[in-house]
């Protein structure tokens, strides 16, 4: 290379740099922002407990630090971001959360370990619902909403990945727009920054509009804001030992039902409900077929799980059987029935809504649906080109077409979901999990939904009898399913292949003559 | 196959070109196919008649000759008023392949029914019996396999053999005719076994792969014999289940019962040459070794098996192994690394069989540690070589699937990057990545679909899993209840029907059994349309 294009080149990484760096300071801004939010909320809570000091610290200096980010990042342009970057920015944005929320239950006292406070943050950001404590009760107030608040944190941080991120940098439009599915008029994710702050104020509009409803219909403050925030967020974690099943209450277990479904639908369709497009909501394919699965998995698993083997009633079965179905497949992990002691049939279908999770677009974890619905299509075509070699097709889901590169997308997704399944599992039966348990709680935790099938029998509610090398295995598992495995993929095949680059001999030599 | 079975049947060679048949026989390409597989059955009906009738064990040459009876009638009965056409069209090479393997099916539980080993009130387990040995699976439902009569069980070695290179396959051997649709026939039955054409002509490529199959037996049944141990019926029985990796054994503790790593190395050597592509075979036979070497599927699927047997060898050796009462097993080296040979040989080669002393011996994998029964879970499901008789999904698919999807994510870096999936120095065309693709997500679906319909019959998920995976797989044992020592009794009636058709679905590797309905129901609309153009022209008139 001669002087003048090695310059240039360095000048080149040197822009790419500091446009780098405001993409960095933005999203470390936003998260570390948002931790600091939600520990003032948290110290509201924890009024007249000891923990109200470490709460008000974590959200002042926190929240300062995030703003100060926010206020001293690079302007950059939206149009200017680029794939590798960003992603990478969307992983550390996860990883300050998590360590924010690490230091906080170490301040706190909650837990005194700081691998145990590692895990329950890493569960708390990722949504999932695998606590480590077996009664949280035993947590202050203040502890308990900052709990559901990572929750919310992780479920807003997956949001903006999935909606206004990841589709702008060559991902799949179809997976956060309908309108890639046929629908023009609306204007959800047309550009980034707009689309981030519809998903904030929507996402904020929901939360409130949750807590109004599980206040009215009886809960206590800390209970609704806490189950809010874990509700919306499909995360899980609840403030009692035996989760909503601890309110004995129908009318919560209905609300709540209506929220972890609402949870699992594309935040585009609030968006298009709330803008009064109700007859173009009930077109979407994904909608339609959605809300099928959930019907007839309902069935049958109500019908498997056969109410009169116990002293359930019919109706209060099929009550369980809905909200069990509805907490699975849009991995919350709330449950209000042992599931795990059900008719392997039942369990069967619950893993398996498990690991497809909501709708694309939503904050629910796993496959989604139009994954699904999308490969099932290509497989249809695969069948028909065995029978018309040279048909050629475009593989609709629905009335719209999509593209080969987003059903290479999420055939690769479908395929590292099972990679990073079956090498969890083998690595938790390595640690002493029988294959049962291994498997269900590495689905689990990729899907980020949490419970799994114990190895005794029943189901596995906490992470309290896993072994800390157990919980360590899980924990990447958790975070790659709650990036949708891509971002984490590239995030990690950056800083792997990225270090390797920057300290080869070659690039120290590029950059000395650049500087020269 | 697809270039070929697009070639209309004027652009063939003359020598192709399907000749007109008398006018008494109707074109009917799938009732033609039908009636030659049934007619092949009759030879390896009648070596069984013979043992069954010279060593009087059970007194089954009755339902033996029975069988043969039925299938000579219905197999004449099918085949002599008809003829296989000018050109079969690609539905009808679907229906012809899966209706034959169904009939042969039916006819091959002929056998179990009317003799002894099940009697007609348990055809749905004579029929499963059949479906395992066809598509050499070896999956079983009999609770003592020695207490049945030597020729019914040779006649179930005798199925796996029939099922290991395809009854439609040896039909082509003996169809010159078919020509341009014999290969498309081949390779629907099993599309690995003729990726490669051997000879220019199709029925030569056909009688060549029969002739390696056939040698490879022999091979292995005299090698079997030549050991202490079997007898020359246990050689001859065991060497028709080895060479089509199919696993079924005339003992109940399979081979087990030889007690000898010798048996188990000659088994072992076996289902590690037909869990390679037997092209490769045949170009080493013709001088070119290195042919092994080259091929990428050959590497990966020898790396899979050296790494599965290093892992399961150590595992084995460190952790402690407990049996079935929970007592601690004294696993030595040696014999952690003999069980480790055979158990991963015989579960990725998709071969099935048991060398357990017992169910208390480390032959039993369900005794393994559970990292290491998900390890054998994935083998089972990655099967052997394209062009192979093993099961599985197939080393091939899985490399280029796997590569496919870490493309996926290299595009998002270089989303303008034009980057083919290579295998080797080759790159594989767009479009069997696309049919790669389509087939490893049609598997994952039939796999979890048959999960889902064995749990709803009560079976607990660990055994619903595993007996999905391993039909399809066409494996045999799975894991938990429904291990290597025990077998599908465990499962209820209606499950084991659903694993039948599981089987079934793996072994013709999906597309024949799901589009089997396509020339019956273009047929149909065919019928349909000539039935209306008829009306009209006479309301016309």
């Amino acid at each position: 290379m001669t002087a003048a294009g090695a310059a240039e080149t360095f000048a080149a990484e040197r822009h790419d740099g500091i446009r780098n760096l405001g993409v960095y300071g933005t999203a470390l801004g936003v998260a570390i922002g948002a931790s600091g939010l939600a520990g003032l909320v948290s110290a509201v809570f924890a009024a007249g407990d000891d923990t109200i000091d470490a709460l008000v610290l974590a959200g002042v200096g926190t929240g300062g630090v995030g703003f100060a980010a926010l206020l001293a990042r690079r302007p950059f342009e939206a149009r200017a971001m680029r794939a590798v970057p960003t992603l990478t920015a969307c992983v550390l944005a996860y990883l300050a959360v998590a360590a924010i929320s690490t230091v906080v239950y170490l301040a706190t006292g909650s837990l005194s370990r700081v691998d145990d406070a590692l895990y329950e943050s890493v569960t708390g950001v990722a949504t999932s619902s695998l606590t480590l404590f077996e009664d949280p009760q035993v947590l202050g107030r203040g502890v308990l909403v900052w709990r559901a608040a990572t929750q919310w944190i992780g479920g807003l941080l997956a949001l903006g990945v999935a909606i206004g991120i990841y589709p702008f940098l060559g991902g799949s439009r179809e997976l956060a727009d309908p309108r890639a599915r046929g629908f023009r008029r609306l204007a959800l994710a047309n550009k980034p920054i707009p689309a981030l702050k519809r998903v904030v104020t929507m996402y904020g509009v929901v939360t409130v509009v949750v807590a109004v409803a599980l206040l009215i219909v009886g809960l206590s403050v800390t209970d609704a804001v806490a189950h809010t925030f874990s509700s919306v967020s499909t995360g899980g974690f609840s403030t009692h030992a035996d989760s909503i099943a601890h309110f004995d209450s129908r009318a919560v277990d209905v609300v709540m039902i209506v929220v972890m479904a609402g949870a699992g639908f594309s935040l585009a369709l609030v968006w298009m409900l709330a803008t009064g497009q109700f007859q173009d909501t009930l077109r979407v394919y994904e909608l339609r077929v959605y809300a099928l699965v959930l019907a007839l998995a309902s069935v049958w698993v109500w019908w498997l799980a056969d109410p009169l083997d116990d002293a359930t009633g019919v109706v209060d079965h099929g009550i369980d059987s809905v909200f069990t179905v509805v907490s699975l497949s849009t991995t919350t992990g709330h449950r209000v029935a042992d599931w795990g002691s059900w008719h392997p049939g039942a369990e069967m279908m619950l893993l398996t809504l498990l690991a497809i999770g909501g709708m694309a677009g939503s904050v629910a974890g796993g496959l989604r649906w139009i994954r699904v619905v999308g490969l099932v299509q290509f497989v249809w075509r695969e069948l028909q080109r065995q029978l018309h070699p040279r048909t050629v097709r475009a593989v609709k889901v629905g009335s719209s077409a999509i593209s080969e590169e987003s059903i290479d997308r999420w055939h690769a997704h479908l395929l590292f979901t099972m990679f990073l399944t079956g090498t969890g599992a083998v690595a938790l039966a390595f640690f002493g999990s029988d294959i049962l348990e291994a498997l269900t709680l590495a689905l689990s935790a990729v899907s980020t939904t949490g419970p799994a099938l114990a190895e005794d029998g029943g189901t596995l509610q906490s992470a309290a009898t896993l072994s800390r090398s157990d919980r360590a295995a899980l924990m990447p598992l958790m975070l790659a399913g709650r990036l949708a495995i891509t971002p984490m993929l590239v995030g990690v095949g950056v800083v792997v292949f990225g270090a390797q680059r920057r300290l080869s001999a070659q690039a120290f030599r590029r950059r000395l003559q650049g500087r020269t | 196959m697809t270039l070929l079975s697009r070639l209309r049947p004027d652009d063939a060679p003359e020598s192709f070109r399907v000749r007109e048949g008398p006018r008494a026989q109707r074109e009917a390409p799938t009732v033609h196919v039908v009636g030659l597989s049934l007619l092949f059955l009759i030879p390896g009906l009648l070596v069984a008649f013979v043992i069954e009738w010279v060593s009087a064990s059970s007194h089954d040459e009755g339902a033996l000759g029975l069988t043969i009876a039925v299938a000579v009638v219905l197999g004449l009965a099918c085949w002599l008023p008809t003829r296989p056409g000018d050109q079969i069209r690609t539905p009808s090479v679907f229906s012809s392949v899966a209706f034959s393997w169904i009939a042969c099916s039916l006819v091959g539980a002929l056998p179990y029914a009317a003799g002894s080993m099940f009697g007609w009130g348990q055809f749905d387990n004579a029929l499963f019996e059949a479906v395992s040995g066809f598509s050499t699976s070896g999956s079983t439902v009999l609770a003592d396999i020695e207490a049945n009569g030597r020729g019914i069980l040779m006649w179930r070695q005798i199925t796996q053999f029939y099922g290991g290179m395809g009854m439609v396959v040896l039909a082509v051997t003996v169809l010159p005719a078919l020509g341009v649709g014999g290969l498309a026939l081949m390779s629907a039955e099993a599309p690995g076994t003729t990726s490669d054409r051997l000879a220019p002509r199709v029925t030569e490529t056909a009688r060549t792969l029969w002739r390696l199959y056939v040698g490879i037996t022999l091979a292995v049944a005299v090698l079997l014999w030549l050991v202490p141990g079997p007898s020359l019926y246990d050689a001859i029985a065991h060497a028709l289940s080895t060479s089509s990796t199919g696993g079924f054994s005339t003992y109940n503790s399979s081979i087990g019962h030889f007690d000898s790593w010798l048996v188990e190395s000659v088994i072992v050597v076996g289902l590690f040459l037909c869990g390679l592509n037997f092209t490769l075979h045949y170009r080493a036979l013709r001088g070119d070794v290195r042919s092994y070497a080259r091929s990428s599927d050959t590497r990966v699927y020898v790396a899979i098996i050296a790494a599965a047997i290093v892992i399961a060898t150590l595992v084995n050796w460190f952790v402690d192994v407990r049996d079935t009462a929970g007592r601690l097993l004294d696993v030595g080296f040696v014999a952690s690394l003999r069980d480790a040979i055979f158990n991963v040989v015989t579960l990725g080669s998709s071969g099935g069989f048991s060398n357990a002393r017992g169910p208390d011996s480390l032959g039993n994998y369900v005794l393994w540690a559970p990292q290491l029964q998900i390890m054998l879970l994935l083998i089972m499901v990655i099967g052997g070589s394209v062009g192979s008789t093993a099961g599985g999904a197939k080393v091939f698919r899985a490399e280029v699937a796997f590569k496919h999807a870490v493309t996926a994510i290299r595009r998002v870096r270089h989303p303008k990057g034009v980057m083919p999936v290579k295998l080797g120095a080759r790159s594989v065309p767009g479009e069997i990545v696309q049919r790669v693709i389509g087939f490893l997500t049609l598997y994952l679906l039939i796999t979890i679909v048959g999960a889902l319909l064995v749990s709803a019959t009560g079976a607990p998920i660990t055994e619903s899993l595993s007996a999905s995976i391993s039909a399809m797989s066409n494996m045999g044992p799975a894991l938990g209840d429904a291990g290597p020592t025990s077998n599908f009794l465990v499962f209820s009636r209606p499950a084991r029907m659903v694993l039948a058709v599981l089987m079934m679905i793996g072994r013709l590797e999906l597309f024949a059994i799901l589009l089997m309905f396509a020339a019956p129901t273009s047929s149909l609309r065919r019928a349909k349309a000539r039935g209306r153009a008829i009306r009209t022209s006479r309301t016309r008139r």
